[in-house]
Formats: C-alpha cells, structure tokens, sequence
C-alpha cells in the first residue's frame, strides 16, 4: 500500500489548495465536501495532464487508474470521518 | 517453470488508418524477442495492447493458456518499460525501491548492485539518461512477473550502458520472456534471439537480417 501512499500524496498537493479555496469562501463543510470530491477529481486530472507517463510505475504493480482513485476516495473519507469525530470530541 | 505468452489478432486504427492488422508472437520464458519497425509502423502500440493500458477490440492475449484482456492488472505477469521516464522524480532511489520491490531478495539485489549502491540517496532527476534507463529495467526485472516488455530500453543511453543493458536481460532471461523495441537496430539485435519486423500492419518474422534490407528498414549494404 506504499505505493498507492505515494500516489496519494501527490494528489493532497493539488487537492488540498484547491480544496481550500472553496472552504474559504464557503465554510468549512464546502472544504470537506470538495476534498472527497471535487478537489480529489482535479487532483486526478492533473495528475492525468502532467503526470500522465509516471501512470506506469503504479500499472507495473497492478494498480488501475481506478483503483489508485478509488483508494484515494476511501482515503479521504477516512480523514474527513476523523475530522468529525476529533471536532465532536473537542466540543 | 517455463510461462508461454501467446499475442495473436491484434488490430488497431488511429484516425482510420490501419496500424497494426494481425500481428502475431509467441513468446517463452527465456526468449528474448526485438521488434524493429518504422516510425509509427505499431510497435510501442502492440507493447501497450499486450500490457494492457491501450484499448482495441481486435487482440487475443494468452499466458499459460487463459486469456486476459488486461494482463497488468494482476500485477504478477507483465511488467512495461515505457518509453519516457516513468519513475517519480521527488524521492530517492533507496526509497523507490522499498516501496515498489516487494521481496526482501529483490531489494537486496538492487541495494547491493554495483552501479546502484552509490546513487541510492540520490533522487532520479540527479541520475543521467543510462543510469535512470539501468535502473528502470532494474526495478522491472526484479518484479514478480513473467514477462517483461522494453519500450526503446537503448534510448538515451550511452553506449557503455547500452552493453549493460543487454547483459541485464541475458541475466534474467532464465527466469522470464522479454520483448523488447527500439530503434537501435544493432543493439536490438545483439541482444535478442529472435526479430520480428513489422511492415504494412503485420509482423513479419526475420530469419535472415539481409531480410531488413529487402524489407527496406535498413540501407542495402547493412548485413549483406
């Protein structure tokens, strides 16, 4: 799963600025809302568009697109869902 | 165990204009086959249908007798060597290794390997055009597959490494099939045992290299 990690990690960088931006101007659930979704769908076309060839270092493990945004989705369900239980823990 | 991979049927278009239209190899373990071809005749396309990741209706895969349709979706039976870097750029090789070999042997070999062990704290953007090349096949090689399919392994690569190259698949080949393409004819042919030329959408077997000569993919004079 290291592999998909790395993957992943370089969705964050476009996810979460871009993802940021709408929680700025839209409150909080809209940077949730857009990290699970939106936000995740950008970062994967850009990875599409500049990262198009480094697709093949995961392909050699066996890893689809669909697979690695599909893990990526779970992902960030899985930080959100903390998100919300830490915010409900502290209030 | 000797792994048989059979390529058979395969048809693709771009823009209506007919690439490939049946090509046909056979493929063993310990078989190393080259490919040779014009610009745009189809070769990194019938790579890619073997791989898996392009798309056409017309293509029949067989390895040890089942069927796949998109063999690198398992992950143990073909590994691709594109022909453009494909490594990530931001981390070191030591750490490409450990997260992408998944036997502690494999990674041993790598850690180990003489033209490696003093680049492992570097990151790939640091490697030159033949160590980068050297180390993709390297991490290919030491996957748990069958076989493996070079993308113009030769390219940008100096030739002290070229000959590297070559030893490296002479060194796996007991264990796996490579089909390998490039347009480094010579190093093509140095290193497999059998040619494959494709012309007019099919792949034609070469028994005899003057054959390239009458098959206009090299100057009259090259092998006879």
């Amino acid at each position: 799963m290291r592999i998909v990690f790395n993957y992943y990690k370089i969705l964050l960088t476009v996810n979460i600025p871009f993802s940021f931006i709408f929680g700025y101007i839209y409150g909080v659930p809209a940077f949730l809302a857009s990290f699970c979704t939106f936000g995740l769908l950008i970062s994967a076309f850009y990875f599409e568009l500049y990262y198009k060839q480094r697709y093949y270092f995961y392909f050699n493990r066996g890893f689809t697109k669909l697979k690695l945004i599909s893990y990526s989705f779970v992902a960030n369900i899985i930080l959100v869902a903390l998100f919300f239980t830490f915010s409900k823990l502290i209030h | 165990m000797r792994n048989l991979l059979e390529v058979d049927s395969v048809m693709i278009s771009f823009d209506e204009r007919k690439i490939l239209s049946g090509c046909y190899l056979k493929c063993e373990t310990g078989d190393v086959i080259g490919i040779l071809g014009r610009n745009g005749c189809g070769k990194s396309s019938l790579l890619k249908i073997i791989f898996g990741t392009l798309f056409t209706y017309n293509k029949f895969i067989r390895i040890n007798g089942k069927v796949y349709d998109k063999p690198y979706r398992y992950g143990n039976l073909i590994a691709y060597l594109p022909q453009h870097d494909f490594l990530p750029k931001n981390i070191s090789i030591q750490k490409i290794i450990s997260i992408y070999i998944a036997s502690s042997e494999g990674r041993e070999k790598l850690i180990n390997d003489s033209r490696l062990k003093n680049h492992l704290k570097k990151q790939v953007s640091e490697l030159s055009g033949g160590e980068l090349r050297y180390f993709e096949i390297m991490l290919l090689v030491n996957l748990d597959v069958k076989f493996i399919l070079l993308d113009e392994p030769f390219s940008k690569v100096e030739p002290l490494y070229k000959e590297v190259i070559i030893e490296l698949i002479k060194e796996y080949r007991s264990t796996k099939g490579f089909i390998i393409t490039d347009h480094d004819y010579v190093n093509i042919i140095a290193a497999s045992d059998r040619i494959i030329l494709i012309t007019e959408g099919i792949g034609k077997p070469i028994a005899d290299l003057a054959e390239l000569e009458q098959w206009n993919y090299v100057p009259n004079g090259t092998f006879s």
